[in-house]
């Protein structure tokens, strides 16, 4: 039995010297669908199962996985473990206290309950609905994962639990002359697949389509420092890789961030309060528990503009003698845990998105995150949209292609006059630097602000 | 029970034949890595990981079905056999697919991509390299906050019922490390360095260019103002900004899905004269070179572009089978950066070995040969958009030029331009390729890009 298997792994690397330490099992079963111009291009069962075991050392994490999960296999890195770590000298940290927990992922419709073939089934509507004059190539991308957790520590704590993410989205590439334009959408959540059967599928399918031949028209974007809309996904960007990636604690104790010492600082519009909620019930972001067995929470970041606190591994809030939040967390039993965002969003203020064009002279408003990149150090933001519209007198007067928005973060949120009142998350993946993905939301309103424009 | 991959592939296709697939492939990846981790100046971290996966592709009655898992024993490789057999049932039948490739024939060429050191390293090789950097980068103020050096040998087999059966091995080190100078303000440098062995790495070099990096993104200024001018690159961010554009562009699978702007452009001038790219999966600097691709397909030199003409497309099968054309042994599953689960990914097609034939100039004469320009040192993230090739990026830390010289270091700058046109208008080629990823890239001169400043 697993759990028997990783006791004795932590009875091991406790009697080879490890102050603390904890062993996980993992098993990842996925499946993918990709549907291109109406054909199944990719229909791949994935499955993945290991141990990964910790051992801290004179403060210092030993780290040893494997995919052998008999007892003697697992025992062998257990020694691994505690002597790669036992090398080097460094801070100590305060164990865990126990908990003992079961849980299971609350599905109305469990992924693996459903056929494949209905699943493609209902996929084929999202592929059908793109198929507009102009449309060159459509594209539908399904996929779901299982995740089943085994965590024991040396605190005595026993914890399993199960994740369940289903994700969807449909990208449509419209042609016309020398003209190449594509726009996406979808829905993403710790959901099963009432996520794609709640859908209008093929009002999404057509969306996509009719919004990636709009696009054809679209013109340069403006350049220069200008008000900017920013729309949900992109403000989210904002929160997620300006303040987000700064507040990851592990970022703060090493001095790496920007943020460092700014606890109690206004860094922001009195407007703008910021949160990181692994809580979220249904996000894409949600964990109840991260991959040290902490209960997830929820971070309050910045209140009312004003700099509140960071997210939090058991080594770091032990080292800053604050209580850990939750966010410690791996991209699977083979990565190493680091400090991580979970669901991360700016709250909604009372503003209407027609009161917040009203004040705008000449400016911008995004219209879909392409992809961001965090500074923790410089604290710069850069984010790249999908496209945008003009704004002008407070009307929309056309639209822009593909830009980006860059600018010192804290300049661009002291800036902002005007928060929306309507909150949206959306699914994606988070790196930290170039690798360990996890998957995270990222939202907030749309929000008003002054950001440096530009784009070919 | 632990079994080679060799048995674990013969195994798959056998248990495949056995239950009816009419065609069967398997790609089976062993590794093992060990990695060491710096925080703050300091070990935080090392790891042992050893994995072992395969990935099964099944074809029967036009269907396809896929199916990856790790094994230990032949159970898991019978059950992940059976869910790719049920995978392809439950697909629908694909009218382009009629088979994995066939026998390739005797190897024309095997690069020496295997460090016999790589297996006999530990952790704490790791640490000691690790903390030779970080000593030499503290002497002189700077901080390393963040690093990794990771190594790692892989064995995989690739192969099918048609009779195809390829192997490789490799060997590869990475290292990522970040610096950090707080003076006159934050700012930070990247190195990065990627290699088959430790052998070659040189701290010193390696320490100083974090040192020099930190201190010029710390004395950066806001870059005020907005003008065209010559964007120059180094290895790194030439690399990126090539092979996600131009890279793209020429994959067969972009060309058959009407996405790649170059599409109707083969034979036709795309890029400036001085411009040549081969694919170069002969050349043993190559972190992913290799005699067969992971599709089991050979692999073989050959310009993509030449003095600026497009010569050809990269084509897995299933692309080439569309297209008409010949599989070009361009499928990569294999990593530059991470020996782990490589199995587990689908057929992507990309450059085993992409170079740039260099120019005969140094960095310094290309930089010399510039009116006005900007000498790229740190992107936020190098990247353009492969169906359009436009591009705008936050410069983090860029060498303004003025006739030559370099006249002062900006950060907090939009770099806008299309990489399409960037091509066709090639200012410089420096002599100085650099290994970066799976491409062997020198420095790059581009002219017509737009600089706006911001705050």
């Amino acid at each position: 039995m697993m759990e028997d298997i990783l006791e004795r792994a932590v009875e091991i690397m406790r009697a080879q010297g490890a102050q603390f330490c904890d062993a996980r099992f993992q098993t990842v079963d996925g499946l993918g669908i990709r549907l291109v111009d109406g054909a199944v291009r990719d229909l791949s069962d994935d499955h993945m199962a290991g141990v990964c075991l910790r051992a801290r050392v004179g403060g210092v994490w030993g780290t040893a996985s494997t995919v052998a999960l008999d007892r003697q296999s697992v025992s062998d890195i257990a020694i691994r473990a505690v002597r790669s770590a036992g090398m080097m000298r460094g801070n100590d940290m305060e164990a865990p206290p126990t908990v003992k927990r079961d849980m299971k992922a609350e599905l109305r419709i469990h992924p693996r309950d459903m056929d494949v073939e209905q699943k493609i089934g209902e996929l084929m509507h999202l592929d059908k609905a793109q198929a507009l004059d102009r449309i060159v190539n459509r594209n539908t991308n399904y996929s779901e994962e299982v995740r089943n957790n085994l965590l024991v520590n040396s605190s005595g704590s026993v914890i399993s639990w199960e994740e369940v993410r289903t994700r969807f989205f449909a990208f449509a590439v419209a042609k016309e002359g020398d003209r190449t334009e594509m726009y996406y959408d979808g829905k993403g959540g710790s959901a099963g697949f009432e996520l794609v059967m709640d859908a209008d599928l093929p009002a999404i399918g057509e969306h996509v389509a009719k919004e990636a031949i709009a696009t054809l028209e679209a013109e340069r974007p403006p350049q220069g420092r200008m008000t900017v809309i920013s729309d949900p996904s992109v403000s989210g960007l904002l929160a997620h890789e300006v303040m987000g990636h700064a507040s990851e604690a592990d970022e703060v104790v090493k001095r790496r961030s920007f943020l460092t010492d700014r606890v109690g600082d206004t860094v922001a519009s009195e407007l703008i309060t910021m949160v990181d909620d692994g809580t979220c019930p249904g996000a894409f972001g949600y964990i109840p528990f991260d991959d040290e067995g902490t209960p997830s929470s929820r971070s309050v970041i910045i209140k009312d503009g004003v700099y509140n606190g960071f997210m939090h591994t058991l080594e770091t809030a032990s080292a800053m003698g604050v209580p850990t939040t939750g966010n410690g967390r791996a991209q699977d039993f083979s990565h190493r845990v680091w400090a991580r965002m979970t669901n991360t969003y700016f709250e909604a203020g009372d503003w209407t998105l027609e009161e917040l064009l009203e004040g705008v002279k000449d400016g911008v408003l995004s219209d879909r995150m392409t992809c961001g990149m965090e500074d923790p150090v410089g604290g710069g933001f850069e984010a790249k949209v999908l496209r945008g519209f003009r704004v002008v007198d407070g009307e929309i007067s056309g639209m822009v292609r593909s830009l980006t928005l860059t600018g010192d973060a804290l300049s661009i949120l002291r800036t902002t006059d005007g928060m929306g009142n309507e909150l949206r998350l959306d699914p994606g993946y988070c790196g930290k630097g170039i690798e360990d993905w996890v998957p995270v939301s990222g939202g907030g309103p749309y929000c008003r602000s002054q950001i440096t424009v530009g784009g070919a | 029970m632990v079994i080679n991959i060799s048995s674990a592939y013969m195994h798959g296709l056998e248990r495949a034949r056995r239950i009816g697939a009419e065609q069967a492939e398997a790609f089976v990846s062993e590794s093992r890595s060990i990695c060491a981790y710096v925080d703050g100046d300091r070990i935080s971290v090392t790891e042992e990981r050893v994995d072992r996966g395969i990935g099964v592709r099944i074809l029967k009655d036009n269907r396809l079905g896929r199916a990856t898992a790790n094994f230990n024993g032949f159970k898991e490789i019978d059950t992940c056999v059976h869910r790719a057999m049920e995978a392809g049932a439950m697909s629908m039948p694909d009218p382009v697919f009629k088979g994995f490739i066939g026998p390739q024939g005797p190897l024309m060429f095997e690069p020496d991509v295997v460090s016999e050191n790589i297996d006999g390293l530990f952790p704490a090789h790791l640490v000691e390299v690790a903390m030779q950097v970080v000593a030499l980068v503290n002497r002189h103020g700077v901080k390393v906050p963040r690093a990794m050096i990771r190594s790692g040998s892989v064995d995989t087999v690739v192969g099918n019922t048609n009779g195809q059966e390829a192997h490789h091995a490799y060997s590869m080190v990475y290292m990522h490390f970040t610096s950090m100078s707080d003076e006159p303000r934050p700012g930070e440098g990247i190195e990065q360095w990627f290699s088959h062995s430790l052998e070659g790495f040189d701290p010193e070099i390696m320490g100083m260019r974090l040192v020099q990096k930190a201190k010029a993104a710390a004395n950066a200024v806001p870059y005020q103002g907005r003008e065209t001018l010559t964007m120059i690159l180094p290895p790194h961010n030439a690399s990126e900004m090539l092979t996600t554009s131009i890279g793209v562009a020429m994959s067969g699978e972009e060309v058959n899905l009407s996405r790649s702007p170059w599409a109707d452009r083969l034979g036709e001038q795309v890029a400036s004269r001085s411009l040549t790219l081969l694919e170069d999966p002969t050349d043993p600097r190559g972190i992913l070179s290799g005699c067969f691709d992971d599709e089991g397909c050979s692999a073989s030199k050959r310009p993509l572009v030449q003095s600026g003409v497009l010569k050809e497309f990269m084509y897995d099968n299933y692309n080439a089978t569309k297209a008409g054309v010949k599989p070009t042994g361009n499928v990569i599953k294999r990593s530059t950066t991470d020996p782990r689960a490589i199995y587990r990914g689908g057929n992507k097609i990309a450059p085993l070995n992409l170079v740039v034939i260099p120019g005969g100039k140094s960095v310094e004469d290309v930089m010399s040969s510039v009116d006005r320009g900007i000498y790229v040192e740190q992107f936020a993230w190098p990247q353009a958009d492969p169906l359009t090739g436009r591009f705008g990026l936050e410069v983090r830390c860029g060498h303004m030029i003025e006739g030559g010289e370099v006249v002062g270091t900006i950060r907090n700058a939009l770099l806008s331009g299309n990489m399409f046109d960037a091509v066709k208008d090639i200012r410089g080629i420096a002599d100085d390729s650099t290994v970066h990823h799976n491409t062997i890239v020198p420095t790059m001169a581009f002219g017509g890009v737009d600089l706006i400043g911001g705050d």
